[in-house]
């Protein structure tokens, strides 16, 4: 993508120098002024200006970083690293895990542990997919009380233009009676998912399309304890 | 909500950076999809301006813009976050075990207190008391309790692999410091032959290359079997001195006393000591002014009792110096890394000693 913005260049400059630094292909000034054709006078302003609001950081040997306001945009109250934290046991070794959240009849993917077991599709951070489809969505929605169920996905029905028959297709997914982990096969793969206590966020561990019965139950089970004792 | 940016954020470097900052963060702090009305009043700036900005945001994935106008986070901010995350991954938990309270071990400690509170993480110290089933009780024990890191003052260089496996299962890493251990994932050591070397090079040269010497090591890790084997490197090469002695001491000056007094009593014309660290050099410096003999004592840490004996003229006449603090700083960092999940180009460290003798003891400052 080239440098451009008709409006507001210095964003769209800014999104070339994430781009570069998050990638790891260049973490230095210099390496930036090669790379994107920046004068250094601009690219000096440029990079004072976002390490100013924290969308970069330095390292203590002067590369640059992405900084952690993102992490503060996405997480606000920095549940992530405590949840993937208590992720790390032997069952859970090797799988993907990820954290979603609600967002209308989608669920985000907030953040995902990448594992080395090969999935049918590879959950990014950032990415949508429907709640029909989503292990996540449906633990959301059960571990919520119905009026605040339907509050949850009403806050984004008229951003995602969702009918009223949607919302409610939505709402259906919901379990009345709560349940340890709900599960969902998708073009994703197979979906374990919990809700996280005290959160609305789901952990959802994905699952190649064939994988021991055994080996799954005791990921669930330490998914399970994961969701709850982070 | 948003609290509006102060005047020195609204100018900035870049205002437009402060304000895609300002838009992106009112948006965070909603927790709901918001219109550019909404985000206007918020940020406080001109509509235009959050407009422009609004569209740039969106057209670089940092916002999505939905079927009624309203804007939320976009994937870009996701995935800048999961990036960020991932090289700031949170120690909050410093398992240490170390083998018991001698000075050395203190000083470590006092140095990982520093870093801890420089990381905001907590520590969970243990001694070990020398027990190698205590030590991997002990690592076991971090691991269930959730630690982040263990760091170990190894007490053996074997029998620690299964509690080690038990944390690599958990991916809790475990750095040695001081001495090499099967199982962990890195080790930071003094370079442990280079000491003996320097300390043995200074025995001879106080011998003039002759003489009868006693070699006391300490307990069996590999850091004193490398000393050791740096002092014999060193003393191999003056034909004229003999090791007629060896023996072990621990690491305390109780074990020291206790080797220089067998050694004396087996071989009493003995010239000139080694000792695999200072507290054994000490133990065996007080049993030769018991038996007012003036005979040179080597040894290995740079602790300050043994330099203050280097100062007075002895018996202690040189050390090989450790760093404590340095050990602990180079253990964390690698740590760090290990625990973000990054692979460490070096998961063996060396930090090289001096030696401190007479002639530079004045400038230098010793630990504990």
């Amino acid at each position: 993508m080239g440098i451009a913005g008709p409006r507001t260049p210095a964003v769209h400059r800014g999104a070339r120098v994430l781009d570069a630094v998050s990638t790891g292909t260049a973490r230095t000034a210099v390496a930036l002024t090669e790379r994107l054709g920046v004068p250094k006078s601009s690219l000096s302003d440029l990079l004072g200006a976002l390490e100013e609001v924290d969308f970069l950081t330095r390292g203590s040997d002067g590369a640059l970083h992405v900084g952690t306001r993102w992490s503060e945009f996405s997480d606000p109250e920095a549940l992530i690293p405590q949840v993937f934290r208590a992720c790390v046991t032997a069952d859970l070794d090797g799988h993907t895990v990820s954290l979603t959240q609600l967002f209308g009849d989608q669920v985000v993917f907030v953040d995902v542990r990448p594992g080395a077991l090969p999935l049918p599709l590879t959950p990014r951070p950032g990415q949508r997919t429907g709640a029909a489809t989503s292990a996540g969505a449906a633990a959301i929605l059960s571990a919520m009380p119905a009026d605040e169920a339907a509050i949850a996905v009403s806050a984004a029905a008229a951003h995602l233009g969702m009918t009223d028959d949607d919302v409610a297709r939505c709402l259906a997914l919901r379990h009345p009676r709560r349940r340890k982990f709900y599960e969902s096969s998708t073009p994703m793969g197979r979906q374990l998912a919990c809700p996280v206590t005290g959160t609305r966020y789901a952990l959802v561990l994905h699952l190649p399309d064939r994988w021991p019965d055994a080996s799954t139950r005791k990921a669930a089970r330490a998914l399970h304890a994961a969701a709850n004792d982070h | 909500m948003a609290v509006p940016p102060s005047a020195s954020a609204r100018g900035g470097r870049v205002p437009a950076v402060t304000r895609a900052a300002a838009v992106l963060q009112s948006i965070s702090d909603a927790r709901r999809p918001m219109s550019l009305a909404e985000l206007t009043e918020v940020t406080g700036y001109p509509k235009s301006s959050v407009m422009g900005i609004c569209h740039a945001l969106t057209d670089e994935l940092l916002l999505a813009r939905g079927a009624d106008g309203t804007y939320v986070l976009g994937p870009r901010v996701f995935e800048l976050a999961s990036v960020a995350r991932a090289r700031r991954w949170p120690i909050h938990d410093i398992g240490f075990s170390y083998p018991v309270d001698e000075s050395f071990f203190l000083a470590e400690i006092g140095a990982l207190r520093t870093e801890a509170d420089r990381l905001g993480a907590r520590l969970h110290i243990h001694t070990a008391k020398e027990d190698r089933a205590t030590q991997a009780r002990q690592i076991l024990e971090f691991v269930d309790a959730g630690s982040d890191l263990i760091l170990i003052e190894p007490v053996t260089s074997d029998g620690l692999e299964d509690a080690c496996a038990r944390a690599r299962a958990a991916r809790i890493p475990v750095v040695a410091i001081g001495s090499a251990v099967t199982g962990a994932d890195a080790v930071v050591t003094t370079d442990n032959t280079k000491a003996g070397f320097l300390a043995g090079s200074a025995l001879a040269r106080a011998l003039d290359g002759q003489g009868r010497v006693a070699v006391v090591g300490g307990i069996a890790i590999t850091a004193n079997s490398d000393r050791i084997a740096g002092c014999q490197t060193a003393l191999s090469a003056h034909p004229g001195i003999t090791v007629v002695a060896t023996s072990r001491g621990e690491l305390d000056a109780a074990s020291g006393q206790r080797a220089a007094e067998e050694i004396l009593a087996s071989e009493p014309g003995v010239d000139g000591f080694f000792a695999a660290n200072d507290q054994i050099a000490m133990g065996i410096s007080h049993v030769l002014r018991t038996h007012r003999r003036q005979v040179p004592i080597v040894g290995v840490d740079g602790a300050r009792n043994a330099v203050e004996q280097i100062r007075a003229g002895g018996p202690i006449i040189a050390t090989a110096t450790q760093d404590p603090p340095a050990l602990v700083r180079e253990a964390i960092d690698i740590g760090i890394a290990l625990h973000s999940g990054a692979r460490v180009a070096r998961p063996s460290r060396h930090i090289t000693p001096r030696l401190i003798d007479a002639h530079n003891v004045a400038e230098y400052a010793p630990w504990g």
